[in-house]
This record gives structure tokens, sequence and C-alpha cells, in this order.
């Protein structure tokens, strides 16, 4: 996924923190710009002898704790709630070799970045099999592991090869961050940020709906192709990354609050799904709670078979990427007692 | 681009004529330059911006410019190499032509590892991915580095193969190096390999089962040894031949001395090995580049890697530590500073983080700037921004790729300046309490941790600690030492922190002038101890300093062979030695601190809020403020003497006769000049005599 010859640039500490925060959990508390710190949220590790009893045991951000009322698995609940923490991993002594030897082989086997934690992750899922490795709360929604060529498939659906990706957010009339991928040779070669977006474009007017054309043609013609260019205010965009609500991306690019220009296909199919979604959703509210889609999925399956050449990522990797990030952010958000996420950290000054 | 070459006929200087480090600085014929640089990477940018890059530099108030030389970028596919022969960007001769033509010096780090979030470290593929260049598993495996974008198998440093490759690089780049060593070229300071951590695979069972490696282990126990008699005793083993010797391969939990021996012997060769390794390259390096001052950076995690600050210390001229922290991390960097100021010679920082590779996730401009304020704070004489020009793989230089200045780069040079103003090199900290950290308790806790590859060290980076995944084994002493020595030291840390007297941790095996300031010396000790370590501790008694130590009076040496001669600690001719639980360490502190007068002059409310000062013999010249905590804080700080205080970066200023009053932002530190009414008055430190009560316990070295 990654070219050995990637490149990283056009960012300063700001425009990365801006792109970062993007996808980060926000905290309530603490000085501004400043990541999480909730100790709720760090995990409770205990590490079993041969007769399950814990012969070590720390809490990730606090150190080592005494676990010796631990004699089984059953106890990890009631250790992590005792030390307030709301993860916690048991595993038997000798499980993280175990699990560097097995991957060892098959990480180095591939030349692909994401194919070698792909591999490091079917290790440790082995592992977790076998009973070596334990996770309290057990996982309820844990989807297999895509295959790395299904992982190529779906990129070359988002982001054909010798294409690039463009994202630019703007707060008021100042571009806030921006995220520029390329794609080359099947994988990403440049990562780049709003200093290179500025250098190949030039001065912006400040309105993204006007300054995205500008922005995509010159992308077009500097880096490479653009397939998909997502232009909004980020606040706008903050909010959507976040939203529950089927049809809010629908909504959101219908009153050109989110403009996607280009927007190849499956764009169209995504959002169309969504504001599906969310008349279902309606609908249903209606009739009583009548399961809407049951019926109109068989269309709306038809209708996404009739597109040719668009295939559905959600289908290909087995669940929806932007609804697997909302449903993260917002439980992460929740886990630190997250304010509405409507301003951003703001760069505090050296003093 | 400058038209004059240098020849490369011309050889290195003379030894009489090198480089030299004297005084915390380098010694430069008459002239000290001190240790302030900023990371440019040549090999990374368009030549047409190789002079607005150093020109940016020199605008922050450096004068030396720091570069990586990356072994996988100069070396071609057939094994020959480009210098800009081919292209121009890895022209490294006309780089550092360019450095001197502009006034400036140059350190470089020619690796082999130089990672610098370049693919594989920097080192060439065909070096990676040599089966006999690889270090190896316990099941014989390769061990890769996650490191993006490509996992990569980690060399072996024991590999004979390895080290042929490694001195046929530096011959080559000793070509283009050496003609411009100083005074004939810019070069002043050279490193020796980088972040000695085994390419991070530091776990304590990880590695190394290349045949070199186990070679080198069996010469490392016959030395220890001698026979296989004594070694089978030793280990409770039965091996008929030394090549049956193999080391362990996985934590003890709770096993027999023999079994525990075994694992401690292991973690003193991986010392051993990498401290050997290092020497073997800076004796490599100095034959290829020249008789120049050497370096080393001490990755973070430095309180659980396999070999130590102190340590490597010894095998270069300085050692020094990065830092790449959040401001919400102003604790750590005061940890880790406290460490390296107690354990090293030149406590210096060649990688002071400014900005950072996109995969730390974020920093912004005020981490850089208070962490870099904080190691200054506590102690940090001399650093190199790292990056002081932007680059691929990473963000938040205080210039960008094309040298164009970014709005924080004037805080930078407020700060350089100030400390260039002030010779902040040549200033000292009092602090008269040293806090030794035991090497047999640290190589004990690496032995006994439970986790694999999720290695010490990164336990310590992610705040758990060092010692988190220890086992809870007591291997037949009366506690888990692994454990206990660390809850030991905290308590005395804490009882010295609540009433506010300054200190610093010294590595059991640094030398003992590190040891000279001091008048009290804190150390954990039980049934197991060092003798060297305990020798040294009643030296320092001998010589009048206070010694606090306990629980235990040792009966075991490290090689858990009974102590036959009576403990040191036990002679009552020696002088204050006390022995002590953790739980008497607030009372023994705040005695201690009333009959030795150890509290600082300056001290600050509220308590949290910490001050630091650094002084020359005329008295204060620079004070720090630390509000390690969130909240920002008015801070009232009482002062010996009337002064203003003038803040290095906002430039507001506070005055006094007796207390000063400021704010303290959260997560920040703040750099203020002192600026005295009477500053030709007393010495300062004859203002600061010692009570009567304190003379008598004054240390007589």
């Amino acid at each position: 996924m990654l070219s050995a010859n990637l490149r990283v640039t056009g960012y300063d500490a700001i425009t990365w923190s801006r792109l970062i925060s993007l996808f980060e959990a926000r905290q309530q508390h603490g000085a501004p710009n400043e990541p999480a710190r909730n100790d709720g949220y760090a995990a409770l590790v205990v590490v079993e002898d041969a007769t399950g009893a814990a012969c070590a045991a720390f809490i990730a951000n606090r150190g080592p704790i005494t676990a010796s009322e631990y004699k089984s698995r059953a106890d990890l609940g009631t250790l992590c709630e005792q030390h307030g923490v709301r993860r916690g991993i048991a595993l038997r002594l000798g499980t993280i070799e175990e699990l560097t030897e097995r991957a060892a082989e098959q990480v180095l086997r591939t030349d692909d970045y994401a194919a070698q934690w792909l591999a490091l992750f079917e290790a440790a899922r082995a592992l977790e099999r076998e009973g070596a490795l334990y996770f309290w709360p057990a996982s309820t929604n844990a989807a297999a592991l895509p295959s790395p060529q299904l992982i190529t498939r779906a990129l070359d659906v988002v982001l054909p090869d010798e294409h690039s990706f463009v994202a630019a957010l703007w707060d008021e009339s100042e571009l806030w961050t921006a995220l520029v991928l390329r794609r080359h040779g099947g994988q990403f070669d440049l990562i780049a940020g709003p200093e290179l977006v500025l250098d190949v474009v030039g001065p912006l007017s400040g309105d993204y709906r006007r300054d995205h054309r500008a922005v995509s043609r010159a992308i077009s013609t500097s880096i490479a192709p653009v397939q998909l260019g997502i232009y909004s205010q980020r606040r706008r965009f903050q909010r959507l990354l976040r939203e529950a609500e089927p049809g809010a991306w629908a909504k959101a690019i219908a009153l050109r609050e989110v403009i996607i220009d280009p927007s190849p296909a499956y764009v169209h199919i995504a959002v169309g799904a969504d504001a599906l979604r969310a008349t279902a959703r309606r609908t249903g509210q209606l009739l009583g709670g009548i399961d809407f889609m049951t019926y109109i999925e068989p269309v709306a399956r038809y209708a996404r078979e009739q597109v040719a050449n668009v295939a559905s990522v959600t289908g290909m990797l087995g669940f929806n990427p932007l609804q697997l990030l909302a449903r993260r952010l917002r439980a992460n958000e929740a886990t630190v007692s997250m304010p509405p996420p409507a301003e951003e950290p703001s760069e505090p000054p050296a003093q | 681009m400058p038209k004059a070459r240098i020849s490369v006929r011309a050889g290195p200087p003379s030894q009489s004529e090198a480089p030299k480090l004297s005084a915390r600085a380098l010694q430069l014929g008459q002239l000290q330059v001190p240790l302030y640089s900023g990371a440019v990477h040549y090999f990374r940018l368009k030549p047409t911006a190789w002079r607005p890059a150093l020109e940016a530099l020199k605008s922050l108030g450096l004068n030396m410019v720091e570069t990586y030389i990356p072994w996988g970028v100069h070396e071609l596919r057939d094994g020959s190499y480009d210098f800009g022969q081919y292209d121009p960007q890895k022209d490294l001769g006309a780089f550092l032509d360019l450095a001197h033509s502009l006034g400036l010096y140059a350190f470089v780090r020619p690796g082999p590892n130089v990672n610098a979030e370049l693919t594989y470290f920097g080192l060439p593929r065909r070096i990676v991915f040599d089966e006999a260049c690889q270090a190896r598993s316990a099941r014989g495996r390769p061990l890769p580095f996650i490191a993006p974008p490509r996992m990569f198998p980690v060399p072996s440093l024991a590999s004979e193969r390895f080290f042929d490759e490694v001195e046929r690089w530096y011959t080559e780049a000793g070509k283009i190096v050496a003609p411009r060593v100083w005074p004939r070229g810019p070069v002043v300071l050279m490193q020796v390999d980088n972040e000695a951590a085994y390419y991070f695979r530091d776990a304590p069972y990880d590695q190394d089962h290349h045949p070199d490696a186990l070679a080198a282990y069996r010469g490392f126990l016959r030395q220890r040894y001698s026979t296989l008699d004594a070694l089978n005793e030793a280990h409770a083993i039965e091996h008929v031949d030394w090549d049956e010797v193999l080391p362990p391969t996985s934590c003890p939990v709770d096993a027999s001395h023999g079994v525990l021996r075994r694992s401690l012997d292991l973690m003193a060769f991986q010392e051993h090995l990498l401290a050997g390794a290092l020497e073997r390259m800076r004796g490599a390096l100095r034959g290829s580049f020249g008789p120049l001052p050497t370096v080393h950076n001490t990755p973070m995690g430095e309180s659980g890697l396999p070999v130590g600050l102190a340590r490597l210390d010894q095998v270069v001229d300085v050692n020094g530590l990065d830092y790449y922290h959040r401001r919400s991390d102003l604790r750590t960097v005061r940890e880790r500073t406290l460490r390296l100021a107690g354990s090293v010679r030149l406590p210096y920082a060649p990688e002071v983080g400014v900005g950072a590779p996109p995969w730390f996730g974020r920093r912004s401009n005020a981490d850089s700037l208070h962490t870099l304020l904080c190691a200054c704070a506590y102690g940090v004489r001399g650093l190199n921004l790292y990056m002081a020009v932007d680059r691929d793989r990473w963000y938040g230089a205080p210039f960008d790729e094309l040298g164009r200045e970014r709005p924080h780069a004037e805080d930078l040079r407020r700060v350089m300046r100030a400390l260039a103003r002030t010779q902040f090199h040549t200033l000292t900290r009092r602090v008269e309490v040293g806090i030794m950290l035991p090497k047999e308790y640290a190589q004990l806790s690496r032995a006994t941790h439970t986790l694999g590859a999720l290695s010490p060290a990164l336990l310590a980076v992610a705040g758990a600690g060092a010692h988190a995944a220890c086992s809870n084994g007591t291997f037949g002493f009366d506690a888990p030492i692994q454990l206990a020595w660390h809850a030991y030291v905290e308590a005395f840390v804490h009882a010295l922190d609540r009433i506010g007297v300054p200190y610093v941790y010294i590595e059991s095996d640094a030398p003992t002038a590190q040891l000279e300031s001091l008048r009290v010396l804190i150390s954990p000790t039980y049934e197991l101890a060092d003798p060297e370590r305990i020798a040294t501790m009643a030296r320092f008694a001998e010589r009048g300093g206070r010694v606090l130590y306990g629980p235990h009076i040792p009966q075991l040496d490290t090689c858990l062979t009974p102590i036959k001669q009576p403990s040191p600690l036990q002679r009552e001719d020696l002088g204050e030695l006390r022995r002590c639980d953790a739980d008497q360490a607030d009372m023994l502190i705040a005695d201690l601190a009333g009959e030795l007068d150890l509290a600082p002059l300056f001290t600050a409310t509220p308590d949290d809020v910490e001050v630091t000062v650094h002084e020359d013999h005329t008295g204060p010249r620079v004070l720090f403020v630390v509000q390690p905590h969130a909240a920002t804080a008015q801070v009232e700080i009482s002062v010996p003497e009337p002064m203003t205080l003038i803040d290095v970066v906002t430039g507001d200023q506070y005055g006094g006769d007796t207390t000063i009053k400021l704010p303290a932002m959260g997560y920040a530190c703040r750099m203020f000049v002192c600026n005295r009414s009477d500053s030709s008055s007393l010495p300062y430190s004859k203002q600061r005599a010692p009570s009567a009560r304190a003379r008598r316990s004054l240390p007589t070295c």
C-alpha cells in the first residue's frame, strides 16, 4: 500500500495536527491541543504463568499493579473495574514471543506494508483463537481481516493507479488543512499537505465553493489526475465524520456544504445509499417500525448491479469504512466525555 | 554552489590540530564552540535549496549544521557510490563546502543506522536482506521491525559480514568527509551509529542468535567463568561442550538462582555486545574520517534499553538523549534529563524534535519549544534542533523545504540567542543530592520482563515504566527486587520533590567524577548487589558524603555468589551511612535537608511549579519556571536578592526584591535571564555560605 519511495511533505505542525485531529477523539479537560489522557481509556494487561495466575500486571499509562487476586480470566473484568479501566488483556507468558516468531517470516514474505500488518494481525488473531490471548470485554464485532488482495481491489476502486485524491478543508476563508494522496505503481507514493497545494495552485480566493475547481485542476496537472476531491468547511466536515444519522452526507452534498469534485460513480452510489437509508429510517418511524430497508434492499441491490464497472467498497471490505470511522470516533469521544467538536484545538501561544 | 572544491587528496588533520571536546564545548584551536546545531538533510533537498536552508539555519543563531549521511542513499545497485557524480542532490562534498563557505561547522552522522524515517533506516536493501547480516531470533528467524513504509529485518550487531560492509561504507564516505575535517573544512563532530537499541528490537530475549552473536556470547561467558564446569555450576546446567551453550530464550518467572543467573548474564552480554559494536564502529570511523570527537544518540525509553547512558558515554565522547515529547510530558522530560545530567559528562540532546515524523502523531510547535526549554531547565548543555529545515517524512521544522521561515522560528531564534548570550553551556545547576540507579537491578528488571517484543523501553515510552511488565516472582529473595527497587527510588524522589530539593539520577556505572559535587547519595540495596557499587557508596561516605541505602545489606554479588568480606556499608568508621526503608524517606529527607541546608534559594509557590537556576561564579544567570500540570498558575518565586527576570521568548519582565510574581501557563516552561541589580557584588558562591551545621557535613573531596 505504501511505496518504498513514499514521500510525505507539505505540512507544518499546525496543518498536520489539524489533519490528525479530524480522526482523534477530543478531550474535555486539560490544556488546549493536548491529546486525550484518560486513565479509563488505558488497558490493563495481565501476563499469566503456566497455572493461569498473574505473574505480571500493569496498566498501560500507570505502571505495575498487584494482581494477587487474579486466578483466572474470569477475574479480568473485576480487576479492570477495581482499577477503573475499561479494557483488559490477558495473555499467557511467551505469547508475544510466539507472535513475533510466527509473524516474522510471513511479514517478510511480502513487500507491502499493509500486507505486513495484516500478517501480524492474522498471527495475533490465531493466538487469540488458541486462547493465548484474551480481551475483556470480548470483541463483539471482530470482522474477518480482509486479504491484501481485497484491500488492493478496494483501493483500485477508490483511487485507481496513477490517480490522486484531494481533500481540502477551509476555516472561513483560510485553507485549514489538506490531504493529497497519489497512487503510483499500485502503491501510495505521495502524501502531501496544504503547502504543496498552495505551491501548485497559487493564491486561493478563500471560498471553497469556487476554489475547488482550481485545486482539482492544478493537482491533476502537477501531481496526477484527481479521481476524487472533497472540499468543505472544516467544522461541517468534522461533524459529518462523527455523524450517525443516515442521510447526513447526502444532505451535505445536496446543500453544497461538501463539494465532491470530481465525483466518481462509487460516490454517487454511496450517497444514494445514504439517502436511501435515511428515507428508510424516517419511513420506518412513520410506519410504526416496519423495516422499510428489508423491502427495498433487493431493488437497491439490483440498482447497484446495473452500474457497470463500479464496485461497492463496502461490499468488498465487508464493512463501511466511513461508518466504522464515525462509530469509533463517537465511541472514543464518549469515553473521554467529549464536548461537541465545534471548535478546533487551537495552537497555544508560547506563553 | 561554491566553485572551489576542497582537494580530495588532502587528508584528515593531525591529532594535535584536530577538534577536541573540553569544558562542554568543542575546542577548535583557541576557539570554544558550544554544541548548538540544526539538522538539514542535503540528500532530501534540491541543491538549489541548500543555500537558503543553511542561511535559514544561521538565521536561527546556529553555527553548526548536522546531517546524516545515509549509506542506502549513496550506494548504487552495482555496489558503487554516488556522491554527486550522477545525482547532484547526493553531492555531500558540495554541501559541506557550501556550509564551510557560509561559515558553518558540520556535524556528520554516517550511520550505518540512520533511521531518519528512511526506508530500511537508510541501509542498502542488499544489506538488509543479506541473511549473513541479519539478526536472528531464538528460532533462527529474522527480526522484522515495523517502521513504515516497510517492515524490514534488522541487522545483527555481531555479524562479521555486516561489520565488513560497514567498514567499506565508512571508507567510501570518508573519502568525501576526511578532506573536509576542520580546519581544512567544516566537519568538527561525527556520530557513531544511531539509537543503540538493536534497531528497536531490543526486548530482553529478542536477539541475537546469529552465529557470530552466539560465538560472542560464549566468548563473554568464557571470560566471565573461565571453565565450562564453573559455568555449569553457576547456570545450573550440564553442558559438555562450549558449543552447546545457548542464551536463554524466555523470561524466568520464579526460578532458581541458576536460571536467574543465565538471564542476568544475557542482559550483561547484550550491553557488552552493543557497546562493543559501537566501539568497533568508532575505531573504523576514526580510521576513515579522522580524529574527530564522537557522539551517540540514545533513543527514548533509555530506562529499559539494553545499554545504559553511562556505559555508552565511555564509548563515545558525548552520549546524549533524543527528545520527542508533548508538552504534557514535561515530567518525563525532567526525569530523563535528570538521568542524563547525572550519568554523562556532557548532557547533550542530539535530537530535540522540532516537529516530528508523521507517524509520531501530532506534535505542536509549543510541544517542541517547551520540550527544548524543559530539557535545558534540568541540565542539557548542548543540543541539535532536529529538524531545522523541513524535509520528506517530516513536518513542523521552523523552515520549510525551500528555507522559508515559519512563524514559530522566531521563538526558537530567541531561545538560541539567549543560550548563546548567557553562555548557557558553561553554567551549572546546583545539585547536591544524587539517586544512584543500580545497573544490576536495571538488568534484573529487564531479565524478568514478561512481554517479549513489547519491550521495557517501549513500555517506558508508553508511560507504564520500563519495569511495568516485570514478573512478580521473588526468586528466593524477600521481595521481587526487580519491582521493589523502583518503589524505593520513587519514595525518595517524592520525598525530595515534596520539599523542593534538587537531585539527579546517576547510573551506577557512571564514573565517580559524577559524584564529586554531591553531598547526599541515595541508592537501594537488596540481598543481591554489585560490590563495586557498594564500594563506591562507601567511598562517598568516607569522603564526608551522606549515604542512604537499604532496605537490605547485600550478601550476594551480581553472579549470585555469596560476598565473603563484610559489607563496607556496615563499617562504622566510614562516616554517615544510613540504612533505611522506603517508608522512612519523607522523614529522613526532611531531616537531611534541614541539617545540610539542601533547600534551594529560589523557591516557588504553588509547590508543583518548579524553578531551576543556572549560575556562574557571579551568581544566577538563567532561571526556568516549569509548570508540568495543565492548569495555568500565578507563581510567586522567592529570590535571594533583588532582580528582574526577562522572558527570553516574550520579552516580558518581572521584578522584585524578595519575591517575584509571574504567570505560568499549563504544561509550559519559561526561560528567564536574571538581571540582578547588583551583579558585581560578592560572588554568588560566597553569598550562599553553608550553615555551620551544614559545614560540618561537607564532603572533603
